[in-house]
């Protein structure tokens, strides 16, 4: 196969083209409330061109094998319409030919664990958190997803590598006195699959806060101080400054280009921010991304100043900076795409404690349930949080929603504790269509944000 | 649908879903040609069932290895699967024609360059300075379903959509329209383009109103999460689970009752058409609420079975982020639309006098949206004397669908697509803005 895919690329001349054919295994598990609402294991195959001659960039899927060959030429036939319509030629950073072969070995893999064990640990974490106080519905995700993948380009590159994960996902539906509040439960097996096992006790630690937030009040909307917890600060630096170091979202918009120009002060000297795919057992763990390059850490703010972005190919040489290996796909359906890999606020020198005796009126803040960013507004959801007054953690509040603008925010980050953590579940939603990647890590260690705009019910 | 003879012969029920996509997207960025992006895929999912217990699997590609890879693996699904009571379809119906692939063969890409050039060259005549993206997209869907019970469905439809769109000067938000057709665009909607350049020049001022309850109009592209939370409400899947908050309200008033809202499945320019759903349900039009008051809820054949009823023919391959066959089918919303009445947008605009207009929301997702819920960033201009005087940032709105959409001061003469169906004009008083 490798070697008809590489007489494909190479017979016409073409610039530069390439293919990535994956084989695909999954399971998935769900139950809703009491029952089971699917469980299924599916093979998939397919693969994904991408053609880059006469200055412009074409790509599509196909399902097989045998269809590569048709697609390839429908492709190129786009590709010579295109030409004539391309006004600025695209062209891509030079990149070595590579050759290797990755396999990712972990000690616990969940091809070795059968669909009925699988089943029976699903069964098992949402019986546990139906029968709690007040518990009105569940829904729990078990999936495991094995991309084996080939990649070959027209320059002679051969990759050929693995992506494995698997990860429990849950939501847990409380209801009490007409208040139904919602709380999201992730365990992660990035690659090992014994970090699922016997966690019982932190799935009670959730039931736990969901009992709370039933009858916490909602919180009052305003501008206040805000300490924000490891897990929603790094949602907070994926959503709202991780999308926009993608050169991809601001390579075509001058009023970005122009704000986020490398050198450019974001926030105070406290503040560091790094992309790295180099961290192992993370989600966003990968050698090679899915345009055959490298993964490489990138230092992308170093003491409030920007100092790089995450590129692929064609944009690292419109902007003439380093490729950093970003360039992902969450399936063969789909062209890759410039994604963060595991992106992080480094561990700063404050303490929790010391955050919260500096607030006179504001809120402590826990978990994301989700954010959405246009341009460098953003908009994330907490699950809940704590009031604090006069420096005291007071009671708890729930219905929480903060917007803000990016730049702002950043030099309003005031405070980094040296607590970063890392969370055990990826996931990133981007493109069109919506690309949900699992294998996008984030972390972050506590920071207090001076003034954010909350918003309640 | 050679395959079908070999899932009876392992199954004693089956049914056998089979799509051929095909899809090309022309994407301009910045005025110049970003990329040409051309699919066609083959889809198949298979739901089958042994002594009552139920299994699925789905695949791409229509090779004999993995067609007895999808067979094999819903069969395994089967083992470990659960009972189910719900017989799939024996409907019948053949809705393909020559016109929907003609409508895609037709439109090659240098028509719709050309189409395209015409957009450009009219908003460079009007607006050199800024940032213009515009995406096209064609789809042809060929859908076929058969199963054990006689059901027999075919369609095949084709879509175009539109995009005209860009940032705003300076950063902050995204200025967009959108439309939609079963035929290629030859209109390039001046009117609205004006209207687009005129939100542009408007949104290079910022302008925040006062933290108070003000009135809001929403433009369509802001109202899906109308949508989104009402679905989640009349869904039967809810219902069944008692997570919604309109069980037992059918008959009652939920909403204003200047609000009528129809599901239109059969809505010839929507680029959610269909005569039946993804089960091989028909589909038909029906009144979801009519002058405020719930007339009906959305079912898929599972959750009808359970609340022992029928199913509405609503049953897709769609959650909240996802859609296609590796999806699980739930009751959705096919073409859901809000019924217009007699005002202008320029109208609604000088009633609500001092406020704000929405032009989109952002962050639906993160509040309990399935209790009806909003708390989200408004994207769009702040309103003083009915005129708009500058771009919304930092501005956040919040409520519940069924206590705001009960302010309803009055609604657009006209329909626009959003990404979940069809709405105009809404205007709703006394609705929490926070701002400064």
């Amino acid at each position: 196969m490798k070697e008809k895919f590489i007489e494909l690329l190479t017979k016409d001349h073409l610039d530069y083209s390439d293919i990535r054919f994956e084989r695909n295994n999954e399971t998935d598990i769900r139950f809703e409330g009491n029952e089971l609402k699917e469980i299924k294991e599916t093979y998939r195959e397919g693969g994904h061109i991408r053609i880059y001659d006469k200055g412009t960039k074409v790509y599509g899927s196909f399902s097989e094998v045998k269809d590569a060959v048709k697609t390839f030429g429908e492709l190129k036939k786009l590709s010579d319409v295109a030409s004539d319509y391309q006004q600025e030629k695209i062209s891509l950073k030079s990149s070595p030919v590579i050759k290797d072969t990755i396999e990712i070995n972990p000690k616990n893999h969940p091809k070795d664990i059968s669909l009925s064990d699988k089943k029976e640990l699903l069964k098992k974490y949402n019986e546990l958190a139906l029968k709690q106080d007040n518990v009105i519905n569940t829904i729990f995700n078990y999936k495991d997803f094995n991309s084996k993948r080939t990649f070959v380009n027209s320059e002679g590159s051969v990759i050929e590598y693995e992506m494995l994960a698997s990860y429990i996902h849950g939501a847990i539906f409380a209801k009490k006195n007409d208040v139904v509040q919602i709380k999201g439960v992730s365990f992660g097996g990035f690659p090992e699959f014994n970090n699922l096992l016997d966690r019982e006790d932190d799935l009670l630690e959730k039931v736990e806060i969901l009992q709370r937030m039933l009858t916490a009040e909602p919180i009052k909307a305003g501008n206040y101080p805000i300490i924000v917890n490891p897990q929603l600060a790094s949602v907070l630096i994926h959503e709202a400054f991780g999308h926009l170091s993608e050169a991809d979202i601001i390579k075509n918009n001058p009023s970005f280009i122009d704000k986020l120009q490398i050198g450019k002060k974001l926030g105070s000297k406290i503040l560091n921010v790094i992309d790295d795919p180099t961290i192992k057992n993370t989600p966003g763990y990968y050698k090679y991304d899915d345009e055959g390059q490298p993964g490489l850490r990138t230092v992308l703010i170093k003491e409030g100043i920007l100092n790089g972005r995450l590129h692929s190919r064609e944009t690292a040489d419109i902007f003439s900076e380093p490729v950093t290996g970003n360039m992902r796909a969450v399936d063969c359906n789909h062209t890759p795409i410039i994604r963060m890999s595991n992106i992080f606020i480094d561990s700063g020198e404050d303490d929790l404690q010391a955050m919260i005796n500096s607030i006179d009126e504001g809120y402590y803040l826990f978990n994301s349930k989700g954010g959405q960013t246009t341009g460098d507004q953003f908009t994330f959801g907490a699950e809940y949080g704590y009031k604090i007054v006069n420096g005291k953690k007071q009671e708890m509040v729930r219905d929480i929603n903060i917007s803000g603008e990016l730049f702002k925010t950043l030099n309003n980050i005031s405070m980094v504790a040296d607590d970063l953590t890392f969370n055990e579940v990826g996931g990133c939603g981007k493109g069109d269509p919506m690309q949900l990647n699992i294998f996008s890590g984030k972390g972050a260690p506590h920071i207090k944000i001076d003034s954010a705009n909350l918003g309640g019910r | 649908m050679n395959y079908f003879n070999r899932v009876e012969e392992r199954f004693e029920e089956a049914e056998f879903l089979q799509k051929a996509a095909s899809k090309v997207k022309i994407k301009i960025e910045n005025w110049d040609l970003e990329s040409i992006e051309h699919n066609n895929l083959n889809s198949t999912s298979l739901r089958a069932k042994n002594d009552n217990t139920f299994g699925s699997n789905y695949t791409y590609g229509n090779s004999n290895k993995i067609m007895e890879k999808l067979i094999d693996g819903a069969d395994k699904s089967i083992k470990f699967g659960k009972e189910v009571q719900f017989d799939f379809t024996s409907d019948k119906i053949d809705k393909t024609s020559l016109k929907a692939r003609k409508a895609y063969e037709s439109s090659n890409p240098p028509v719709i360059f050309d189409y395209i050039q015409k957009i450009i060259n009219y908003i460079k005549s009007k607006q050199t300075d800024l940032t213009l993206d515009i995406e096209i997209t064609k789809m042809f869907n060929r859908i076929d379903i058969r199963t054990s019970q006689g059901g027999e469905l075919k369609d095949e439809i084709c879509n175009f959509k539109l995009l005209i769109g860009s940032p705003v000067k300076g950063g902050g938000s995204y200025i967009a329209k959108n439309f939609e057709s079963s035929k290629m665009f030859t209109d390039i909607f001046k009117d609205e383009i004006d209207d687009f350049i005129d939100q542009y020049n408007i949104a290079k001022e910022i302008s925040i109103p006062k933290t108070g309850k003000l009135p809001v109009l929403f433009a369509p592209r802001s109202l899906y999460f109308l949508f989104v939370s009402l679905q989640a409400g009349l869904s039967g899947k809810k219902i069944y689970q008692e997570t919604s908050p309109l069980i037992n309200k059918k008959g009652e008033k939920i909403f204003s009752d200047k609000i009528n809202i129809i599901d239109k499945p059969h809505m010839e320019e929507s680029n959610s058409r269909r005569f039946f759903d993804d089960e091989g349900i028909l589909t038909y039009k029906r009144d979801i609420i009519k002058k405020g008051v719930l007339k009906n809820y959305l079912y898929d054949l599972e959750y009808a079975n359970k609340l022992n009823v029928k199913s509405t023919g609503n049953g897709l391959k769609k959650e909240l982020f996802r859609e296609g066959i590796s999806t699980s089918v739930s009751p959705n919303f096919i073409n859901p639309v809000v019924e217009t009445k007699n005002k202008s947008k320029e109208e609604l605009l000088s009633i609500l006098k001092d406020g704000i207009y929405v032009t989109n929301v952002i962050g639906f997702h993160s509040s309990n949206y399935e209790q009806g819920h909003f708390s989200v960033q408004a994207q769009g201009f702040n309103v003083k004397g009915g005129k708009k005087v500058g771009r919304l940032q930092d501005v956040m709105i919040a409520g519940n669908i069924y206590e705001d959409f009960q302010n309803v001061i009055n609604i657009g003469n006209k329909l626009y697509p959003n990404m979940w169906g069809y709405t105009p004009y809404i205007l709703i008083d006394n609705v929490s803005v926070t701002g400064k």
